[in-house]
C-alpha cells in the first residue's frame, strides 16, 4: 500500500478529510500492523465531489452491490452521498470512507482538534486528534475495541506516558 | 456506551463493505497491497512516534506497569 500516494491525491485535490484509524494511531503512537486508510470526510457536496474525484484519480473500486462492483470512475456522480461508509480498494491499498464516524459529534469540531503531521516523506495530513482516538475506541462494542490502543491513548492523555 | 440503532445499522454496513472489498479484490492484488503496506510502514522511520520524546515516553509508560506488577507481586 502507498498510504503517501493515497493522502497525497487527496491533498492535491483539496479534499476536506481526516485521517482516522490505524494509519493515523501507526504514525503518531506505535508501530501496528494495519491494512487500509481510513478517512473520515467533511461531508457537504462540494467536498463529496472532490473526494469522488480523488477516488478515480486513484484508480479506486467500489459498487453498491457485487453485480455493479467497478472503478469509481464509471459510478454517477454523487454515488458517495449513497451511504455512511464505503470500502473501497485501489491500486494504492485498501482506503475506507465514512461520512460520519460514531463516538464524535462533528467533523468540524474534530477538525479544530486535529494534528497537522507529515508522513516520513513529507505528505501532510490532519490526524484527529488523541482524545478523539480515544472516544471512537471507547464507543466501538467493547467485543471489537482493541484494548492496548486505549490502553496508549489514556496513558497519553494522562499525561502519564 | 451502548450502542444506538444508527451505530448498529453502521456497525453491520461497515462488516458488509469490508467483506464485498474482499469478494472484490484479486488475491494476488490483495496480497501486493498487504506487502506493500508492510513497506510503507517500515519506511516511516521519522514520524511522531519515532521521536526520542515518544520513545521515553514509551518506555516510560512500560516502566510504570512493571513497577506495579512488581508492587502487586510483593
Amino acid at each position: 500500500m502507498n498510504a503517501d500516494k493515497i493522502l497525497d491525491t487527496m491533498n492535491q485535490l483539496g479534499v476536506s478529510y481526516l485521517l482516522i484509524g490505524g494509519v493515523n494511531f501507526m504514525l503518531r503512537h506505535e508501530p501496528i500492523l494495519t491494512f487500509d486508510v481510513d478517512l473520515w470526510i467533511e461531508d457537504s457536496d462540494e467536498n463529496r465531489t472532490r473526494c469522488e474525484q480523488s477516488l478515480a484519480v486513484l484508480d479506486a473500486e467500489w459498487g453498491q452491490t457485487d453485480a455493479d462492483w467497478g472503478p469509481v470512475a464509471k459510478k454517477p456522480a454523487g454515488w458517495l452521498a449513497s451511504q455512511a461508509v464505503f470500502c473501497l480498494h485501489s491500486p494504492a491499498g485498501a482506503i475506507d470512507i465514512f461520512r460520519r464516524v460514531h463516538g464524535l459529534a462533528d467533523w468540524q469540531s474534530s477538525f479544530q482538534r486535529s494534528v497537522a503531521e507529515a508522513t516520513s516523506s513529507g505528505i501532510g495530513y490532519h490526524g484527529i486528534s488523541d482524545s478523539d482516538m480515544l472516544q471512537c475506541q471507547l464507543a466501538l462494542d467493547a467485543s471489537v475495541q482493541k484494548a492496548s490502543r486505549i490502553q496508549t491513548l489514556q496513558a497519553k492523555l494522562k499525561g502519564n506516558p | 456506551m451502548t450502542a444506538t440503532h444508527s451505530e448498529r445499522i453502521d456497525s453491520n454496513l461497515i462488516k458488509s463493505e469490508e467483506a464485498k472489498r474482499r469478494r472484490n479484490w484479486d488475491s494476488n492484488q490483495r496480497w501486493r497491497a498487504l506487502q506493500a503496506m508492510i513497506t510503507w510502514a517500515d519506511s516511516q522511520s521519522t514520524v511522531h512516534r519515532n521521536t526520542k520524546e515518544a520513545c521515553l515516553a514509551k518506555q516510560q509508560r512500560l516502566l510504570a506497569q512493571f513497577a506495579a506488577v512488581h508492587h502487586r507481586q510483593t
